[in-house]
């Protein structure tokens, strides 16, 4: 296979592991056109070597970089008989300097729950009520929409939003000594 | 301040010919009944008993405790001082010693009940209760190895916190931060929470 086609296949692969759809297709597509394969057998090809070169980007993302050594990596795939040129250009893919951006696009690919995508807020002041003439106590009335497309709307007493802010703050504290914690030194 | 009306006065006749005694007892239990934030002050039994003691009917009892109840939610709308709603029941016919266990009961519950009452709130739904959980992500189907502390944020969402309704219905409502949407969270509540500073 030609090393131009490789490297396309690479790239066009890796914007599909990072959360890519429809964009691949046509990219795809292009590609078949551009190195001239014209009847089915050829276009199907191109095909498997795309998944191909997929599952192996996949299995080898997994890889925790600092284990394992460059250089015995790209050994250890010439051996499991990739052409040398292609193994090292999948070594640079790995252990290259987009590789931190390509992490951060995996994790938040991986399953989770709803996070929180907008959120807005208003402060109002309860002047009077029915059961009492003069209240003049605040309340705040949040909206916040999650990634799953539900909308939440709420009012929250005065002293519930405290106990809220409390939280995140306190949340924020432990995540932060989590960080330096030996556990997350990879 | 009380609006009088027939049906007000039948029940302020209704306290004047009650034991004076039981009146005391009542006017205690609606106050601390008002100050919890109970909407029924008696339960069917009870009525049927107190129906029994005080030898009046089953709907007296109701209308008795209705027009006590009405007075108190009343001197909390207008925020009145013990002495002036001496005045007021006295003007409307109640007799002396009645009115002071109503003025010596509303100004023992007075705080209470308006810190009870400032609590109501016409909301759809309001914040009640904030669970959560910090998790360390360390592996996933896409990398082998990972350390990524994620926090789960739980909010209860109660459906109704008004006088009238009973059923309270809580929704749950669960969300998960990285460490980046957390601080823009914390970055939101700030400036909600110096609004609130300038406010005083």
């Amino acid at each position: 296979m030609d090393k131009a086609v490789f490297r396309r296949l690479i790239k066009i692969a890796l914007g599909y592991l990072q959360g890519g759809g429809t964009e691949q297709e046509a990219a795809i597509t292009h590609l078949c056109g551009a190195s001239q394969a014209n009847t089915e057998e050829q276009v199907m090809s191109v095909c498997v070597q795309y998944s191909g070169v997929i599952s192996l980007l996949r299995a080898v993302l997994r890889l925790n970089t600092t284990t394992t050594r460059q250089d015995a990596f790209v050994a250890d795939l010439t051996a499991l008989g990739l052409p040398g040129e292609f193994a090292v250009d999948v070594g640079r893919v790995v252990y290259g300097a987009a590789r931190p951006d390509i992490d951060h696009q995996l994790v938040a690919n991986s399953p989770s729950l709803p996070t929180l995508a907008h959120m807005s807020w208003r402060v109002d002041v309860t002047i009077s009520t029915s059961w009492l003439s003069r209240v003049l106590e605040p309340v705040v009335v949040i909206r916040m929409k999650t990634s799953t497309g539900a909308s939440h709307t709420f009012q929250v007493p005065l002293n519930k939003f405290h106990l809220l802010r409390f939280t995140v703050a306190s949340l924020l504290h432990q995540m932060g000594m989590l960080q330096a914690a030996p556990i997350c030194k990879k | 301040m009380l609006q009088f009306n027939k049906r007000l006065q039948d029940g302020l006749s209704l306290v004047n010919t009650t034991d004076v005694g039981k009146v005391s007892g009542l006017v205690g239990r609606v106050c601390t009944a008002l100050a919890a934030g109970c909407s029924q002050v008696f339960t069917e039994e009870e009525e049927e008993k107190l129906s029994g003691s005080l030898g009046l009917k089953v709907e007296q009892i109701k209308h008795l405790t209705h027009t006590i109840l009405y007075i108190m939610q009343q001197a909390a709308q207008g925020m009145v001082r013990p002495a002036s709603l001496g005045e007021q029941l006295k003007v409307a016919g109640v007799l002396e010693d009645r009115v002071e266990f109503f003025v010596q009961n509303w100004s023992i519950h007075a705080r209470a009940i308006v810190d009870r009452l400032r609590q109501h709130s016409l909301a759809d739904r309001q914040l009640k209760e904030v669970g959560w959980s910090l998790n360390l992500e360390t592996s996933s189907s896409c990398l082998a190895r990972q350390a990524c502390p994620v926090a789960h944020l739980q909010l209860g969402l109660d459906k109704g916190s008004g006088w009238e309704r009973e059923e309270k219905e809580t929704e749950k409502i669960v969300l998960q931060f990285n460490q980046e949407q957390l601080f823009g969270l914390y970055t939101q509540l700030e400036q909600i929470q110096e609004q609130l500073d300038a406010l005083r």
